[in-house]
């Protein structure tokens, strides 16, 4: 029985995702850094849904794919373009990450075409999912950042060590995400168990 | 930095898994055979070698260096093909089927060449750097793996089953690669 009790995680699609964001989630340790790869992976993920959907069918399901990745890596330069006129330091320290979004499993799985009518009808959820996939990388930077230096500021100066200097640092990255991650679980079956 | 320091750091504070959060899916880490490993890590090699060129030679030059997602995609998707394409040739996989643990070995190479190819310029350390990086990860991802299996036997509290607990040991393993790496081998190597 134990054996079989944490193998749970392979049906359940949010925590790949998660796990898909985890580049993203690990280097943004600042509010600012936070914003600028959850608005670029808004951008990208948006690109690659509306890619996928937008397509003919007839092009066919590996070609729709193809095309939806190109443009999510187009998008990808886009956001990095823009963050380089905005902020060239943000854009020198975080030009691998940006890129990266185009690359990461929830936007591949953007990339796919929607299978039937109804998959098509509900398009719209996949610009919601990016949002909030958007926000988590937002917040967690701003969480991130408090821990590390109890403050928050849009600047973006590098990572802090103040108060706890772990968070700013990828193993603080990955504590806090599994640490949160447990928080939910724990709410969600709470829920439930109220539901009954 | 000599080449045996370059598989030290990517083996520990520069891993690829523990710097990039490449976490890889369940199921993901099982036991290859070592022909399986040394391809990954001449893909790395190969790939991180590419990289770099291409971003030195091509890129940077013209200031294009935001087009290298675009540039690395088409190279990366197309190795990608390439490698599907010969593996449903010899019957061994369905070509238009999506798999999502062949795009995170593909990430991971694309994690491997982002931070190799900017960091060398000699094309002997790109391809070192790029087989030690793909080595330092399956190194990483096999010590996850065990530490999971033994903690399967263990009853670990409901919230914390699945993903979490994943996230938690890899941080903790995370915190013991970076503080080998920075209270022992970059002392060392000073």
């Amino acid at each position: 029985m134990p054996m079989e009790r944490n193998r749970g995680e392979q049906k359940g699609g949010a925590w790949v995702a998660l796990a898909g964001l985890g580049p993203l989630l690990v280097f943004s340790n600042g509010l600012s850094i936070g914003l600028a790869l959850g608005i670029s992976f808004l951008v990208v993920h948006s690109a690659a849904a509306a890619s996928a959907l937008l397509l003919p069918a007839r092009f066919g399901r590996a070609r729709i794919f193809a095309f939806a990745a190109v443009g999510a890596a187009i998008a990808a330069s886009l956001c990095a373009s823009i963050i380089r006129l905005l902020d060239p330091f943000l854009f020198e320290s975080a030009y691998g990450r940006i890129f990266i979004i185009a690359f990461t499993l929830p936007v591949c799985r953007a990339c796919i075409m929607p299978e039937t009518i109804a998959d098509r009808e509900r398009g719209v959820e996949n610009v919601v999912r990016g949002l909030a996939y958007a926000l988590v990388v937002a917040v967690t930077g701003a969480v991130r950042e408090f821990i590390a230096s109890g403050t928050v500021s849009v600047n973006y100066s590098g990572a802090s060590t103040a108060l706890l200097p772990i968070a700013a640092q990828p193993a603080g990255a990955f504590i806090l995400i599994g640490l949160c991650a447990a928080g939910f679980n724990a709410v969600m079956r709470a829920a439930k168990g109220s539901e009954r | 930095m000599s080449i045996i320091g370059i598989v030290f750091y990517f083996s520990l504070g520069g891993n690829v898994l523990v710097q990039w959060g490449l976490i890889p899916l369940r199921g993901a880490e099982k036991k290859t055979a070592p022909w399986g490993v040394a391809a990954f890590m001449a893909a790395a090699a190969v790939a991180s070698t590419f990289d770099g060129l291409l971003f030195r030679y091509v890129l940077a030059p013209w200031n294009l260096e935001s087009l290298a997602p675009v540039a690395f995609a088409f190279f990366l998707l197309g190795g990608f093909g390439a490698v599907r394409a010969l593996q449903t040739l010899a019957g061994k996989a369905d070509a238009l089927r999506y798999d999502e643990r062949g795009f995170q070995t593909t990430l991971v190479l694309y994690a491997a060449a982002m931070l190799v190819g900017g960091r060398f310029s000699s094309v002997w350390y790109l391809l070192g750097g790029g087989a030690a990086a793909a080595f330092g990860y399956v190194a990483a991802t096999r010590f996850l793996e065990a530490i999971l299996q033994r903690l399967d036997l263990e009853p670990i509290p409901a919230p914390f089953r699945g993903a979490p607990i994943r996230f938690i040991c890899a941080g903790l393993m995370a915190l013991a690669f970076s503080g080998i790496d920075a209270g022992f081998f970059a002392r060392f190597i000073d």
